[in-house]
């Protein structure tokens, strides 16, 4: 595989303080622990798990709007990690960002001609006659034609406001795209709009996309390769198709078991788990599933699994995998 | 089966600067006891606000409600004084919402917050509400239920304040639990251990259940009986099964073929329906799916479908049927 991107052993820790202020707290949030992945040429690598796992800062460590605390970015090449900002600016043209919230991350005061034009003014693309040419073009593309260029986004609604998110996200030609659980706050039939044109765009464009999210139905529709996180580490790597059809680590079977399908009158033999994802409850030289895992046993606790090859391209951090197919 | 709630004609308007907002247009529905009746819908089809409704928990002013029938075990809710309501509330039926972080008072300690319905509805002294409230923990599956009691909600994981919500509901023995999205901002495996508990308690207590979610496979898991609402109103009715294998109103239809499914086949493109939900201030004319329906046509556009009841108790407002 050709990595565009490719992460290394990706560290973020943060500090976070409790307590009154003269008798602190403080503690180190593993959020981040020794992540690795590559992310291939015109290829959607989905980043999954629940709330706390790490997925979103990994998405925010990529294009530095955080800085990892060590490990390695590895741009075509390039070191993105601790890469000082003012060369980071050209890497930044070649990988953008969409995320969850559509009606936080457009400026209530722009109109959606001078969102989209936006980046083009703080690269210095463009002539003021042309960025309004583009920006509607731009606009057109995702789907919103017409005088959309001078309307503010108020007027719109919330799949709308997403279209002009992914617009500008394309302003600058990128390469990659860092997608924060776009759809997450989505109606379901605005949900369906927004992963087509996403796949739609990726596909015309030949992007590669990092596709954040906690929905595993959407993700399923969107990414050529899943990475399942827990608490920071990387617990399963594989193919989509491989991962949805026979998925090895106990979580990922429990994530996949979880999901209410629409369906009454199919019956599933499904593993429930039990507790929620703690980092306090995570020993420090043990899987951090342990504590909720169905199939845990002898050396659970007394190392991190590390990921094994199960099959071709497909990685699992589980001393005990599970065998059963999935749906 | 006894009749527990009824609604007919239920409309709920409230009062904006652009115009009346009409969240409800116009919605029957009946629970009877011990039944699970679903209503999903997307946001602004009014399926909360009906729940709302029902509990009497609108303020009105804003809100405008009128309805033919709306009655609880054959008290009629819009005339009953308030002290009747407040003992329905809790006792006849209770509600746990989506956000319990909102619902739950930051300044009282989960113990204070548990104990209270019991000593209002109840007549329990301190003493006895208090190891009432460590069992009705230990029965929502929280791990030390001493500790939680002492706890403030804001020291509790989300999972765990939506299952004192609930504890919270069914401290008094409702007949009826109205849950308004109540595993939307959980995580998928907290969801499925949520969804198992409420399913376990319904059973356990013979309760009616009313699940109002916009998710599929919630109804799908929860409910015997479904709703389907669109733009203020019921667009069709049906048995779980029924609606899933054979659904008749083409909103449902095409809400059904756009969920993205983690069993489908993802080479095959998600169905998306265009445009987006109506505005409530100022609803189309006819059907309110008419301006996204793939089969729509001129009747569609002028006139609001009739209910058109078909075999095996389904209803639907669609013309097509009719």
């Amino acid at each position: 595989m050709n990595a565009v991107l490719s992460v290394r052993e990706l560290k973020k820790y943060f500090i976070s303080r409790s307590g009154p202020f003269w008798k602190p707290k403080i503690r180190t949030v593993k959020a981040v622990d020794g992540v690795s992945f590559d992310l291939g040429e015109n290829e959607t690598l989905g980043l999954v798990g629940e709330s706390g796992c790490g997925k979103s800062t990994t998405g925010s460590l990529l294009v530095r709007l955080l800085d990892p605390t060590s490990g390695s970015i590895l741009y075509r090449g390039t070191e993105l990690a601790g890469m000082p900002e003012n060369e980071l600016a050209p890497i930044r043209k070649k990988m953008q960002m969409i995320f969850q919230d559509p009606y936080a991350s457009l400026d209530p005061m722009m109109t959606l001609g001078a969102v989209v034009a936006e980046p083009w003014d703080i690269h210095g693309l463009y002539g003021t006659k042309e960025r309004r040419v583009e920006a509607e073009k731009l606009l057109a593309l995702v789907g919103l034609e017409g005088d959309y260029a001078k309307r503010y986004p108020h007027e719109l609604s919330g799949g709308q406001r997403q279209r002009v998110a992914i617009a500008r996200s394309l302003a600058l030609d990128p390469e990659i795209l860092i997608a924060d659980e776009p759809t997450s706050a989505l109606d379901v039939s605005v949900k369906a709009q927004i992963i087509n044109l996403l796949r739609d765009i990726r596909d015309r464009r030949g992007l590669s996309m990092i596709f954040v999210s906690h929905d595993l139905g959407v993700v399923r529709h969107v990414s050529d390769r899943i990475v399942v996180m827990y608490l920071g580490r990387v617990m399963e790597e594989g193919l989509s198709k491989d991962i949805f059809a026979r998925p090895r680590h106990p979580y990922t079977r429990a994530l996949l078991d979880a999901i209410p399908l629409p369906d009454p009158s199919r019956i599933r033999e499904r593993k429930r788990i039990r507790g929620e994802a703690s980092l306090k409850d995570a020993l420090a030289d043990a899987c951090p599933f342990l504590p909720r895992c169905p199939n845990k046993g002898a050396g659970c606790d007394s190392q991190r699994p590390p990921l094994a090859e199960l099959g071709p391209g497909h990685r699992c951090a589980c001393l005990y995998p599970d065998t059963k197919e999935a749906f | 089966m006894t009749r527990l709630l009824e609604a007919e004609d239920l409309r709920v308007s409230f009062r904006h600067k652009e115009g009346d907002a009409l969240a409800v247009r116009g919605v029957d529905l009946h629970v009877d006891e011990g039944e699970s009746l679903g209503i999903v819908g997307e946001s602004g089809s009014g399926k909360s606000v009906t729940s709302l409704a029902l509990m009497g928990l609108l303020q009105s002013p804003p809100a405008e409600i009128r309805a033919d029938v709306l009655t609880y075990d054959r008290i009629d809710l819009a005339r009953a004084s308030k002290r009747v309501l407040q003992d329905l509330r809790g006792k006849g039926m209770a509600m746990v919402f989506q956000e319990p972080m909102t619902s739950l008072d930051p300044v009282f300690t989960v113990g204070n917050q548990l104990a209270e319905p019991l000593m209002l509805h109840l007549g329990m002294s301190k003493r006895q509400a208090n190891t009432r409230s460590a069992e009705l923990l230990a029965r929502v599956e929280i791990p030390d239920p001493a500790g939680v009691l002492g706890s403030y909600p804001h020291q509790l994981s989300g999972g765990m304040r939506q299952r004192v919500m609930i504890a919270m509901a069914i401290s008094c023995k409702p007949k009826l639990l109205i849950a308004d999205e109540p595993t939307t901002a959980l995580d998928v495996t907290i969801q499925a251990q949520v969804l198992e508990l409420i399913k376990d308690l319904q059973k356990e207590n013979g309760m009616a259940l009313v699940m109002i979610t916009h998710d599929m496979g919630v109804i799908a898991e929860t409910t015997d009986r479904v709703a389907v609402m669109y733009g203020g109103l019921i667009m069709e009715t049906a048995g779980v099964r029924d609606l899933f294998a054979n659904p008749l109103h083409p909103y449902t239809k095409a809400l059904l073929a756009s969920i993205p499914r983690p069993d489908a086949d993802p080479a095959k493109r998600l169905y998306a329906i265009p445009g987006a939900s109506p505005n409530p201030v100022n609803p189309p004319s006819g059907c309110p799916f008419h301006p996204r329906c793939e089969l729509s046509d001129a009747r569609c556009a002028s006139d609001l479908p009739g209910k058109t009841i078909t075999g095996g108790n389904r209803m639907a407002r669609c013309w097509r049927l009719s």
